[in-house]
């Protein structure tokens, strides 16, 4: 009987039009609206191409000159120079074509539209050549003899700073999104917890009510029901995951294996949430779907499916929530396999997963057992 | 007006769907308002977002630190490599500085490397900006340094010439217009407008065109085509109330009553919402569920907002794709909204250009539904005839 019930729930389940959409059609739509939106946001934001500035000589200032050569002239620059006049310049500016106006003459002043890091850089780049002169003209009027040792020290090529790479793995903060992605998925399968809820529920549906007549044992029937979720949640998950990795090329790190494992993991404890909240009450079968979905794409909102960085703000002011969220632990999962060499976190997340399922299904099946009903 | 009123009450059952959606944008709107205000016609700095492990602990790496966190802002984090990776990806942070040990000791030392270490996710300008500031902090002190000075000096003189910053000469342009917390509202526009016409209307309209009512109504007094025009009445009056709400929440959000080209926007807005409407109608023909029509209304409002440039700016997306939005009415509103919104004179006649886009999808998308319905109906008298 187990075995008809599991075939039947998992035909039945195929069948559904809707369920499927929202599992395998929606999904997938997603990640080719992510892909299109984010596909080149990463390069953009690491682009570090010169910065185009109008320069206007108002007087000969040879120091100053060279200083800009220093920093231009090729394609991995600091900044791409256009030497022009000052009406050329201003009109540059409004046109957006250049970030800033430095005008050199007794003194170098820096003209911008706007605000920004660009603007920033420009700003630090004319107050370090005013400080340079100042350091300078210090050291002249203190002893003129050190004048070329602070120039040396000034000009010294050698960097104070060693800068360290966090992550060697991919570290577009785009990819999150996917995550994400992912993470809704797998919550999605709480349409199919919802789907046992109502069919094994009399006062839900008529073929809940013809389960509650017949003799099966309900446990059997749930468990059928459960095992016959997993199996279209996992095949969910694969093919999501699958449409990610190979048609999208999405780089979700070398462990592949541990992120499908991940996924449906993930896929699992959706459907058992999915149970166990149907499972609470007798409310329609519509109001169980709407707070279903409000609580899923709430928890996804928390976890950065809309706002990429909302994560790191839960992080910030409630981090134990980052730990209970289904969606945070699923991501994370998936983002640990990319950041950390070592297994430690990964499998932390899992057993998270794997305690959430069994949570949510003992719950269920507690909520779901022994109804009996007066008249239907 | 018997369907008229008929169709009030079907709509008064959607309505809830379509109040969830505006009660939603509308808050998240506040929320953005209430988070970021324009800024006035002055420079302001770039802030990052720093985290400072100081391994020396002396004066001077104290000293530097201040400097750091005088134009940053500067987070707490605890000193473990999660918490420290985590902060960085998800942007809590752009950098983490450490300050190793003995950099008091190496920081005259023009020949000295390594004594700070600036821990990023990327290499962008954020970066950059860090060790440019990091760089001319520590040559201004090895300067007044090697100028003769003891290191405490130096490091006082430095500070004192540090503090002493460049002041940025915005250039006169006039004001942005309507700033940029109203332009984001009326880009956003194009993804909820459609979202929710369609899940309301398409449902009511598909309920009053049920087979089984029209076979009732087509026996009763009521000409077909006063069926049709109340329809019409109630389907308009219900998307030119939606569109006047969401414009006096604009008008709130602003602070008062629309002025120059944000009447524009306006008027780019009224023809998105005509398009929205007649996606609705044809919607409508098929006689769909609305669990149906929600997820059809999901992926083409989410579809068009990611490739026209809602959610991302148009600015940031490839020229492949903006190629292939140019074949969207949503690529034409947010192109006539960024117009309006930019600086300087909008080009008024690119702006009707893109009006009249949108107007023509409109349009053809209304024809499309008399198609439709003409087919169904033809298709329908067949099923009917006789066979011989």
């Amino acid at each position: 009987m187990f075995f008809h019930d599991l075939k039947y729930f998992i035909k039945c389940g195929l069948r559904s039009q809707d369920l499927m959409f929202w599992l395998i059609l929606f999904p997938i739509a997603l990640g080719g609206f992510f892909k299109v939106a984010f596909g080149d946001l990463y390069s953009q934001i690491t682009d570090t191409s010169p910065i185009p500035v109008a320069v206007v000589s108002e007087k000969e200032n040879q120091i100053f000159s060279s200083a800009l050569e220093s920093v231009s002239g090729s394609d991995d620059s600091f900044l791409d120079v256009t030497f022009t006049d000052r009406d050329t310049a201003a009109g540059l500016l409004k046109d957006g074509k250049v970030t800033g106006v430095i005008s050199s003459g007794d003194k170098v002043s820096l003209t911008v539209a706007e605000n920004g890091l660009e603007q920033t850089m420009l700003k630090e780049f004319v107050e370090r050549f005013r400080l340079n002169e100042k350091v300078i003209s210090d050291a002249a009027s203190s002893d003129p003899t050190k004048i070329q040792q602070a120039v040396s020290a000034l000009s010294s090529e050698i960097s104070p700073v060693k800068n360290v790479k966090a992550i060697n793995g991919n570290s577009d903060v785009f990819v999150q999104y996917f995550y994400n992605l992912i993470a809704m998925t797998a919550l999605y399968g709480t349409m199919l917890g919802l789907k046992i809820c109502v069919e094994n529920q009399a006062d839900l549906s008529p073929l809940g009510a013809r389960k509650c007549c017949s003799p099966v044992p309900k446990i059997k029937g749930l468990s059928a029901a459960l095992c016959g979720c997993f199996i279209l949640q996992t095949l969910c998950m694969v093919i999501c995951v699958t449409y990610l990795v190979f048609i999208l090329k999405i780089d979700l790190g070398n462990r592949l294996a541990l992120v499908y494992l991940a996924s449906i993991a993930g896929g699992i404890t959706g459907v058992a949430m999915g149970f166990f909240v149907s499972s609470i009450g007798s409310i329609s079968e519509r109001m169980k779907s709407g707070i279903t979905l409000g609580v899923v794409m709430f928890l996804c909102f928390l976890s950065g499916l809309m706002v990429g960085n909302m994560k790191g703000v839960i992080a910030e002011k409630a981090p134990w929530f980052n730990k209970i969220n289904p969606a945070a632990v699923i991501s994370d999962c998936i983002y640990c396999l990319n950041f950390y060499s070592d297994y430690r976190r990964f499998i932390t997340k899992m057993l998270t997963l794997a305690a959430m399922t069994l949570i949510f299904s003992a719950l269920g099946i507690f909520m779901t057992r022994r109804k009996k009903y007066a008249s239907l | 007006m018997q369907v008229f009123k008929a169709f009030l009450k079907v709509l008064k059952k959607e309505l809830p769907t379509a109040l969830i959606y505006m009660g939603v944008f509308l808050a998240i709107a506040i929320g953005f308002v209430m988070l970021g205000r324009d800024g006035d016609n002055t420079f302001e700095q770039t802030k990052l977002y720093i985290c400072i492990f100081d391994e020396d602990n002396t004066p001077q790496s104290r000293s530097l630190a201040d400097f750091i966190g005088r134009n940053n802002e500067i987070v707490e984090l605890e000193n473990d490599k999660d918490v420290i990776i985590d902060a960085l990806y998800y942007e809590r942070v752009d950098c983490v500085i450490t300050i190793k040990k003995g950099y008091s000791q190496q920081l005259a030392d023009p020949s000295a490397e390594d004594l700070i270490e600036n821990l990023k996710m990327h290499e962008g300008y954020d970066e950059a900006l860090m060790d440019m500031l990091l760089e001319k902090y520590v040559s201004t002190v090895r300067g007044y340094s090697a100028a003769g000075n003891s290191l405490d000096q130096a490091v006082s003189k430095a500070e004192a010439a540090l503090s002493d910053t460049v002041e940025v000469n915005f250039s006169s342009k006039e004001k942005k217009s309507g700033n940029t917390v109203i332009n984001a509202y009326f880009r956003y526009l194009a993804y909820i407008l459609i979202c929710v016409i369609t899940t309301t209307i398409t449902p009511v309209i598909a309920i009053m065109y049920r087979k089984d009512l029209r076979f009732r109504t087509n026996c009763s007094g009521i000409a077909p085509t006063s069926y049709t025009n109340q329809i019409i009445l109630g389907s308009a009056g219900f998307v030119a109330a939606i569109w006047l709400l969401f414009m006096v929440g604009g008008a709130v959000l602003q602070g008062g009553l629309y002025q120059g080209k944000i009447w524009l926007a306006v008027l780019n807005s009224f023809s998105y919402t005509l398009f929205a409407a007649s996606l609705a109608v044809v919607l409508a023909c098929f006689s769909l569920g609305s669990n149906a029509v929600n997820l059809i209304t999901q992926v083409i409002s989410l579809g068009m907002s990611f490739f026209c440039g809602v959610f991302v700016e148009q600015s940031m997306l490839s020229e492949n794709v903006l190629l292939a939005a140019r074949f969207l009415p949503a690529y034409w509103y947010v192109r006539a909204n960024d117009m309006i919104f930019s600086d300087g004179a909008a080009d008024l006649s690119e702006a009707a250009l893109c009006l009249v886009m949108q107007l023509a999808f409109a349009v053809s998308l209304g024809l499309l539904a008399i198609l439709i319905n003409r087919l169904r109906y033809i298709g329908g008298l067949r099923k009917k005839a006789p066979t011989a």
